[in-house]
């Protein structure tokens, strides 16, 4: 029996027994290496290692690394038999299904959410730095005019600094009278 | 070295001689061994060993991975130049 075949009847002896079971082939680089079948059912994991030499090995959820099967049989339709043994072994004692399907999508979703959140918290970021640099540009810009009247004020002499209305009034009624006192100083010498 | 270390450690702790003919029903805990390789598409330099519930990769540097078969990792170890498996 070609490994492949053995393989095949494995695949099909299961899905006999288990229609809606996923079963993935995880074959090895060459044919005479050892198959790896991983059967799926309602988030329940069992695994058979197929070797052409041996037969095939079947393992339970539980295994250490490096840790042999728990049972070898001779057949496909032996082995089929011990996968639905172990899986609903597993259901009876309880324990937790952990779906791949499940956890893939779980870190899916949390790589999606945590996305959505770096763009959103940057996104708000930029408006609020954006929003800080106009308040910063406003605060700049009236301090250079405030710079600039400062500098105005003590470079320009004092006649040609701008008055304020009070003190032009007050400069050109002083104006006035020293041309009004020249005038008459001039009219008494003739 | 996994293999030397691995050996080792069962040698030591396990009672039970090495036996690979047995390595079904013996206990033992035993390495990769090359039956059980595979390539991994993309990576030229890396070569998968599958065992029950794990998957054992290591590239030409040195570098060794271990991870579970649902993909979750155990062990990342660099190689010679300090890359990890899929760095290089």
């Amino acid at each position: 029996m070609g490994n492949l075949t053995a393989v095949d009847q494995l695949n099909s002896q299961i899905t006999k027994r288990l229609h809606d079971a996923r079963v993935t082939v995880d074959h090895p680089a060459a044919p005479e290496g050892h198959w790896w079948i991983d059967v799926e059912h309602q988030g329940y994991v069992v695994s058979v290692e197929f070797r052409a030499d041996h037969g095939f090995g079947v393992c339970g959820p539980d295994g250490g690394y490096g840790e042999g099967p728990d049972v070898v049989v001779p057949t496909a339709s032996a082995a089929a038999d011990y996968v639905v043994a172990f899986l609903a072994a597993s259901r009876l004692r309880g324990e937790p299904p952990v779906p791949r399907e499940l956890m893939r999508n779980f870190a899916e979703a949390v790589g999606r959410a945590l996305e959505d959140l770096i763009e959103r918290r940057l996104g708000s970021a930029e408006k609020e730095l954006l929003k800080k640099l106009s308040t910063v540009s406003k605060d700049v810009k009236r301090l250079e005019a405030e710079v600039s009247e400062l500098t105005q004020a003590l470079l320009v002499p004092p006649a040609r600094r701008q008055a304020t209305p009070a003190k032009k009034m007050a400069f050109d009624y002083k104006k006035k009278q020293r041309k009004t006192v020249k005038a008459s100083r001039s009219r008494s010498r003739r | 070295m996994l293999a030397s270390i691995l050996n080792a450690v069962e040698d030591e702790l396990s009672g039970v001689p090495f036996d690979l003919t047995k390595w079904q029903s013996d206990g033992r805990m035993y390495p990769p061994q090359d039956d059980s390789k595979r390539q991994v598409p993309g990576y030229s330099n890396v070569t998968r060993f599958r065992s029950r519930g794990h998957n054992t990769f290591i590239c030409t540097n040195g570098a060794i991975e271990i991870a579970e078969v649902g993909g979750a990792v155990l062990l990342r170890k660099s190689g010679v130049d300090g890359k990890h498996v899929w760095e290089t």
